[in-house]
């Protein structure tokens, strides 16, 4: 026994040594090396020309943004120290904290800042976000940590795009260097630098020793993998190839609950899915047709059918989570009001029409042949097709003539990037946002709505915006351009000893403080 | 046969032309703007505008297909518009996984199919026969995707065995070569079952018979030769199906192959990526056909090339 | 086992036990041999009761029509049979090996009996073409029994290869050694099936149909091998025939079987000249005997003698069917058809086949003009050429007048109605997932010349001229024998009234009996409608009994034309004497033992471009009897 021990010891003892000689750089202790498995391919590593929130979710191991929001969608300092907006709402004049480096070695200062903003508002720089940005006259240096923005019409919620995932500082040196190669190296200011990506197969990062935050990051590595397939996601967190999994189908899910390595996490999401109706057409053009439709479906059903119960009923035109959200509480499911409405619009015996859905995923596809059901309940016939991202684009999103455009039923989804109404409402209901230009299916207008929407862009009091939305908010509910369907919940699965990671309620990621135990 | 074989290639360049021609046709006829796919559905019309044309999508079609065809003629294939990576890139880090995994989907077809139909015709109409040609009918209706879950549930998830997703080591090619293989394999079993089962009643091998050549020697020296004859034809054409099929097991596996890529590539209209792709399945297609016809009139003396 | 070309003399210093059980000069000894075939439903027994003996050096001829049992006998000698799944299930089968051991074959285990084949008994098989491995050398394919049984290496192995094709007279034989199957012509595979067979000096060879695939000149040559062979190596051979010239030619003597039961067995003289069995003679009358129209001039039905009835000898009655005043319904001038041999990087012509070369000739109404020649020689094209069904070169043929050569479309189509086309193997020609009324009726109906019950009505009538029961129109090809279906084929061929009917090697394929009605039917309809048929065949025999007038082919060209009386009484073309010299007669008493032993072979009409074939023009020898004179006349 005793010589067995001390053999034992003598051994760990050899194991040990050889692993510091080998190790010099690294701790002695076992590497932490993270894996994660997402569901598609990235894009691009730039964040400027990005436009899906999973690209950006993994742009954050190595970029930072002046602000950032944290797991529950509050807005957090991240780079910046404090702002101030002057009173007309056209000059936001920002601390930057010191002694922060990037990657390359260079300093963060405001004239990193500047190079960023002016790089983006460009437009020669053809960059996907430009959009997003282009209501910054210019950007000044005030001093080494104090930049000053200037706007081109007051925009109240500029420190929230300033929050956007996209928004974040690449270092200057390097921009010079890469130029749009950037995409492919990118050097920041975040907890790990970037070592290797392989398209199709994976994106790993390492730890930052220089970074700012002390402590952190506590894991030597991460390896972003695309794996598409729902079930060989699923498949590979049960096999240990990966310790965390988005997204998970409810599927899934149950599968996943009794394997004793993982845990199922489930959390409130701001995406919220709807039925636009095309409100220059008949027979929608009738305000009480679009509340019977509302009528006629039923939510709670709905999110136990087609979400496996992930999903909650919609509860105002916002959902709750995005600032300045309105709660109405569920549209009641009343069929026999659905037909009583029906016959006062005119159509006693229903209507024929057609219902479009904007994926063509089984999620998708059970909402809409639910959808179907439901209405047919009430006399209204539809028919029903999922389209393909093409003709999607075709056949809606390009549609250059409002009053002939094709859509009548439309099933589709949104998340406000920007984590404020503005963004909930503006490309979907104001009338300036009609297909090309932004994505307003229901085709719907109203005065006061457009209104209050310009004007609480203009306003930098919170009391008055908030007043503002309230009221374009009701007036939406009670004209119904949309049924308002259900608010989904996160659903995503990680390993038992991974910690410090979350899907955040716009679906990017929160991983500032992963551990593995 | 160097003849031949030269003017089989010389035969491949107007075929690819006629590909290269139709697949840019076909490509541009997609419904869907590869600008506003690119660009998302949050970007306004200013984005796509720029985006449309940082991809160069802003010019007449047929100035498009001239600069494509130049630049194809040059060996110059463009940029991928989804990631702005070179296509020729893009393609040759995923051309290899691909082709390892037909290769060693073809060699697990040869192996399989070939030894149930063996196996099969010498034993027709017993259980041995009976197991095998079940086999081969499961083999051919079950899809790969679901066959690919299973192995990876039992072999990855229950025993533990294999590696369930990657291309990283020769272990992480068993499960999908085999579900890529299993259909082939079916096929494979099911022809040279026919194959033997008609050349097993040819006068010369009653004539072997009649020479006192015992019955293993009769089915592997004189029956297996003949038989293979348009198993090989046969094997060209499968070749094909494995490309195609490569695209679900790829998925399911989760490789890094072109299968993938081409998925991708269709959602986002990522025109470059899909046409040099077709082009470049085409012609691994024309050129595994070209292997097998020489592997033809190796294993058929009748069959000279000139 | 002996490397020597060592005799075996009939075994003078066998064991004395062994003579006791069989006589010093048998080879096998066959007895009460009964062989069944279990399908699911029934089993068939395809020989009953069988007996007989080969002697050494003596030739046993086992004939009889297909189904008879005679190819079963032979396979069950083999211990072959169980392949085809067949059982023996009574009767012995001694052998006396060549080490002198005697056992009986039906009881022996699979280890002794792959020592006896190929080694003790060998086989030759009727298709040189198809019992050959097509994927190994000629040399590999002999070499093999000779490692399998003699344990030569292969250097050794493919010495005694070599050695056995001289034996066979195969010209160039080291170079045929090398050889695959398929560059071989008909004759020298079935000299290197002999060669195979023969390796080890076995002490029975058992011939199944060898000559039966081969043209008449090369199947002298085979039957002649066959012969020395023997003579040398003092086999015991064992012939399977349906032919009674080979028969004839070759046997000592003969076993009739008849479903699969021996109805008569003798020296071949007494069978020919006395056959005792109703069966025998029914078949020897049917046996088309060349000669057997000497002096008479025109064509005469087979006096067909039936198994079951009591007409016999009736006499030849004369087909005087001929319109000459008329004028001939189809004249053929200078028509000449060649195929292009590609090759090369760009697909160029090279070299041409040379399949028709200036061929004319006129068919009047009411006649049979033949077209003989062996394979190659042109006489298929040039039927398909008549039709368009391939394309001439040049030269004009005209149908009642008018040139036709020129047609397309629905002229084209109706001149199809009038020549009609009946092939050799009617299973082929017949679709067979539609009843054979409906493929009488076809005709019919493309050439819109009936409809509906009229149709219907010619249908009926149709199948009644060519001797079958109307009823049989709701059947299906598969349902019918050979003979039936191509009764079927021909009626199909009259439906659309045909003035020309060519008949390309039409009863070839089918046993004497059957070739004998089908003849006689072909003779009647002729009587009635005055039809012209031509004639496309390879047998010489047949040729003699339905033809007016012959032309010989050689080459693609017209070497002899003339009435058949003339050709075959006083053929004057080197080529025809060779061809009719070769025929089998049915006649042991005109056998031709000691032909010299050829091993030539029919040149091939394959040309290079530019080098064009001499033409020699036809002679007139006597009343419309012509002879192209070549320089060489020797050279066939």
């Amino acid at each position: 026994m005793k010589s067995s021990t001390r053999l034992l010891s003598f051994r760990h003892l050899l194991i040990a040594g050889s692993l510091a000689a080998a190790s010099l750089s690294t701790p002695a202790f076992a590497a932490k090396d993270v894996v994660l498995a997402v569901n598609s391919t990235f894009t691009t590593l730039d964040p400027y020309d990005a436009n899906d929130t999973l690209s950006m979710a993994v742009t954050k191991s190595f970029y930072q943004g002046l602000f950032g929001f944290d797991k529950d969608l509050k807005l957090v300092n991240v780079l910046a120290d404090s702002y101030q907006v002057s009173k007309d709402g056209l000059t936001y004049t920002i601390k930057l904290k010191s002694g922060i480096k990037f990657h390359d070695g260079t300093d963060f200062n405001a004239a990193a800042v500047k190079a960023n903003f002016d790089r983006v508002t460009n437009p020669d720089n053809k960059l996907k976000r430009y959009t997003l940005y282009n209501r910054i006259a210019k950007t000044d240096v005030v001093d080494a940590h104090t930049v000053k923005f200037t706007l081109k019409e007051p925009f109240s919620p500029f420190i929230n795009v300033l929050a956007h995932p996209s928004g974040v500082i690449i270092s200057p040196a390097a921009l010079q260097k890469y130029g749009k190669d950037i995409a492919f190296n990118p050097v920041g200011t975040g907890p790990f630098v970037f070592q290797e990506w392989k398209q199709t197969d994976y994106l790993k990062v390492k730890k930052f020793d220089g970074y700012w935050k002390k402590g952190l990051p506590k894991v030597d590595t991460l390896t972003w993998k695309p794996v598409v397939d729902n079930n060989t996601r699923a498949t590979v967190l049960q096999t240990g190839e990966a310790s965390f999994a988005y997204t998970l189908p409810p599927e899934q899910a149950e599968q996943l609950k009794q394997s004793p390595k993982v845990d199922v996490v489930t959390s409130p999401s701001i995406i919220a899915r709807y039925l636009s109706m095309n409100t220059k057409q008949k027979p929608f053009d009738n305000v009480k047709v679009r509340q019977a439709v509302n009528y006629a479906i039923n939510k709670e059903a709905l999110a136990k059918v087609a979400f496996a119960g992930y999903a909650v009923p919609a509860e105002g035109v916002v959902p709750a989570g995005v600032e300045y959200a309105e709660k109405f509480g569920a549209w009641p499911y009343d069929p026999a009001k659905a037909k009583q409405l029906l016959a006062e619009a005119g159509y006693p015996n229903g209507f024929e029409t057609i219902l479009w859905s904007a994926y063509n995923h089984s999620t998708a596809q059970k909402v809409i042949q639910f959808a179907q059901q439901q209405l047919a309940q009430v006399g209204i016939k539809v028919q029903i097709q999922a389209l393909e991202a093409g003709q999607r684009v075709e056949k809606v999103e390009s549609q250059p003539n409002p009053d002939a455009a094709p859509v009548r039923m439309y099933y589709i989804g949104w998340s406000s990037s920007t984590g404020e109404a503005d963004w909930a409402l503006r490309p979907l209901l104001a009338s300036e946002a009609f297909p090309p230009k932004l994505l307003n299916t229901a085709y719907y207008k109203n005065d006061l709505v457009d209104g209050n929407i310009a004007k609480a862009l203009n306003t930098t009091d919170t009391a008055e915006k908030e007043k503002l939305y309230k009221a374009a908010q009701k007036q939406i509910w009670e004209d119904a351009p949309w049924a308002f369907l259900v608010t989904e919940k996160l659903l995503y699965a990680r390993a038992k000893n991974l910690s410090g990671i979350y899907v955040m309620p716009d679906g990017s990621f929160n991983y500032d403080d992963i551990d593995v135990k | 046969m160097l003849n031949y074989v030269l003017k089989r290639l010389l035969g491949l360049i107007p075929t690819l032309l006629i590909v290269a021609v139709l697949v840019f046709l076909f490509v541009h006829l997609l419904p869907g703007d590869p600008a506003r796919l690119a660009a998302g559905p949050e970007a306004d019309e200013a984005t796509v505008q720029l985006v449309r044309q940082d991809l160069g999508l802003d010019k007449p079609m047929h100035e498009q297909f001239v600069t494509y065809f130049s630049n194809a003629l040059r060996g110059e294939f463009g940029k991928s518009l989804r990631t702005k990576r070179p296509v020729s890139e893009e393609i040759s880090v995923r051309f290899l996984p691909t082709l390892y995994l037909t290769l060693a989907s073809m060699g697990w077809s040869v192996l399989f199919g070939m030894g149930i139909g063996i196996v099969s015709a010498v034993w027709r109409n017993r259980w041995p026969d009976r197991l095998g040609m079940t086999l081969a009918v499961s083999g051919i209706s079950f899809p790969a995707f679901a066959l690919g879950m299973l192995f990876m549930q039992v072999f990855s998830v229950q025993l533990g065995w294999l590696p369930s997703i990657g291309a990283d080591s020769w272990k992480h090619y068993i499960l999908p070569s085999l579900t890529l293989g299993a259909a082939v394999a079916a096929v494979m079993a099911r022809f040279t079952r026919a194959s033997f089962v008609e050349i097993m009643q040819e006068d010369f091998v009653r004539t072997a018979r009649a020479k006192g050549v015992s019955e293993p020697v009769v089915v592997l020296k004189h029956c297996l030769r003949n038989a293979m004859i348009p198993v090989v034809t046969m094997m060209g054409l499968q070749f094909g199906f494995l490309l195609g099929g490569s695209i679900v097991v790829e998925v399911v596996f989760n490789w890094p192959g072109m299968g993938r890529l081409l998925v991708d590539a269709v959602d986002m209209r990522d025109y470059p990526i899909i046409q040099t792709e077709v082009l470049l399945f085409s012609l691994e297609f024309i050129l595994i056909n070209l292997v097998v016809d020489i592997l033809y009139a190796v294993i058929n003396p009748t069959i000279h090339y000139k | 086992m002996t490397t020597e070309p060592a005799v075996n003399v009939p075994n003078t210093s066998s064991p004395a036990r062994d003579t006791a059980e069989l006589p010093a000069q048998r080879v096998t000894q066959v007895s009460n041999l009964t062989v069944s075939f279990a399908t699911s439903e029934r089993t068939v027994v395809a020989v009953n009761n069988l007996s007989f003996h080969v002697d050494r050096g003596e030739t046993l001829a086992i004939v009889g029509e297909s189904g008879s049992g005679k190819s079963v006998t032979s396979l069950s000698l083999m211990r072959l049979v169980e392949h085809g799944g067949g059982k023996i299930t009574q009767g012995s089968l001694m052998l006396r090996r060549n080490s002198g051991q005697i056992l009986d074959l039906a009881k022996a285990d699979g280890h002794t009996l792959r020592g006896i084949r190929g080694a003790d008994i060998a086989m030759i098989f009727q298709e040189p073409m198809t019992s050959l491995n097509p994927v190994f050398t000629i040399g590999d394919q002999i070499s093999e029994s000779i490692r399998l049984h003699q344990g030569k290496d292969r250097t050794a192995a493919l010495a005694e290869a070599l050695r056995m094709l001289e034996l066979v007279r195969i010209p160039e034989a080291r170079q045929v050694l090398q050889r695959h199957p398929h560059q071989l012509s008909g004759g020298m595979r079935q000299r290197a099936m002999i060669a195979m067979a023969l390796a080890c000096r076995p002490a029975l060879l058992i011939a199944d149909e060898p000559t039966t695939a081969l043209d008449v000149t090369i199947q002298a040559q085979i039957l002649q091998l066959i012969r020395t062979l023997q003579e040398e190596m003092h086999m015991g051979v064992m012939f399977i025939t349906h032919d009674m010239g080979v028969v004839a030619e070759v046997a000592d003597r003969v076993l009739v079987m008849y479903r699969g039961e021996k109805v008569e067995e003798g020296e071949t003289g007494a069978i020919f000249h006395a056959p005792q069995h109703r069966y025998t003679q029914a078949l020897l009358s049917a046996v088309p005997k060349l000669g057997t129209m000497q002096g008479h001039d025109y064509p005469a039905k087979f006096p067909l003698l039936q198994m079951d009835s009591d007409t016999r000898g009736q006499a030849l009655e004369p087909q005087k069917t001929v319109k000459e005043e008329a004028g001939p319904v189809l004249r053929v001038k200078d028509l000449i058809t060649r195929f292009p041999v590609r090759s090369g990087l760009f697909g160029k012509v090279t070299k041409q086949v040379h399949a028709v070369e200036k061929v004319s000739f006129d068919l009047y109404p009411g006649e049979t003009l033949a077209l003989v020649g062996e394979s190659g020689c042109g006489k298929s094209t040039t039927g398909r050429s008549l039709l368009r069904l391939v394309e001439t070169q040049s030269g004009t043929i005209e149908f009642a007048g008018q040139r036709i050569d020129t047609l397309a479309g629905p002229a084209l189509q109706r001149l199809r109605r009038d020549i009609q086309f009946i092939f050799q193997d009617p299973f082929a020609s017949l679709d067979p997932r539609v009843t054979v009324g409906f493929s009488i009726m076809e005709p019919l109906l493309v050439h819109k010349m009936a409809t509906g019950k009229e149709a219907q009505e010619r249908v009926d009538w149709l199948l009644e001229k060519v001797g079958l029961p109307p009823e049989f129109a709701q059947r299906y090809p598969h349902e019918f024998s050979g003979g039936q279906r191509q009764r079927i084929a021909i009626a199909r061929a009259l439906a659309s009234n045909p003035k020309v009917v060519i008949a390309d090697e039409s009863v070839s394929a089918l046993d004497v009996s059957i070739q004998a009605q089908i003849v006689n039917l072909l003779l009647d309809l002729q009587k009635e409608f005055g039809l012209a048929f031509l004639f496309i065949s390879h047998d010489m025999a047949v040729v003699e009994r339905v033809s007016h007038r012959v032309a010989v082919m050689y080459l693609g060209q017209i070497v002899e034309i003339g009435p058949r009386r003339a050709i075959f009484e006083n053929p004057q073309h080197p080529y025809t004497k060779k061809l009719m010299d070769a025929v089998p007669v049915a006649d042991p008493n005109r056998r031709n033992r000691h032909r010299p032993l050829l091993s030539d072979e029919i040149p091939s009409p394959v040309r290079a471009l530019g080098d064009e074939p001499l033409l020699a023009p036809l002679q007139e020898v006597g009343p419309g009897h012509f002879v192209a004179r070549h320089a060489v006349s020797g050279a066939f």
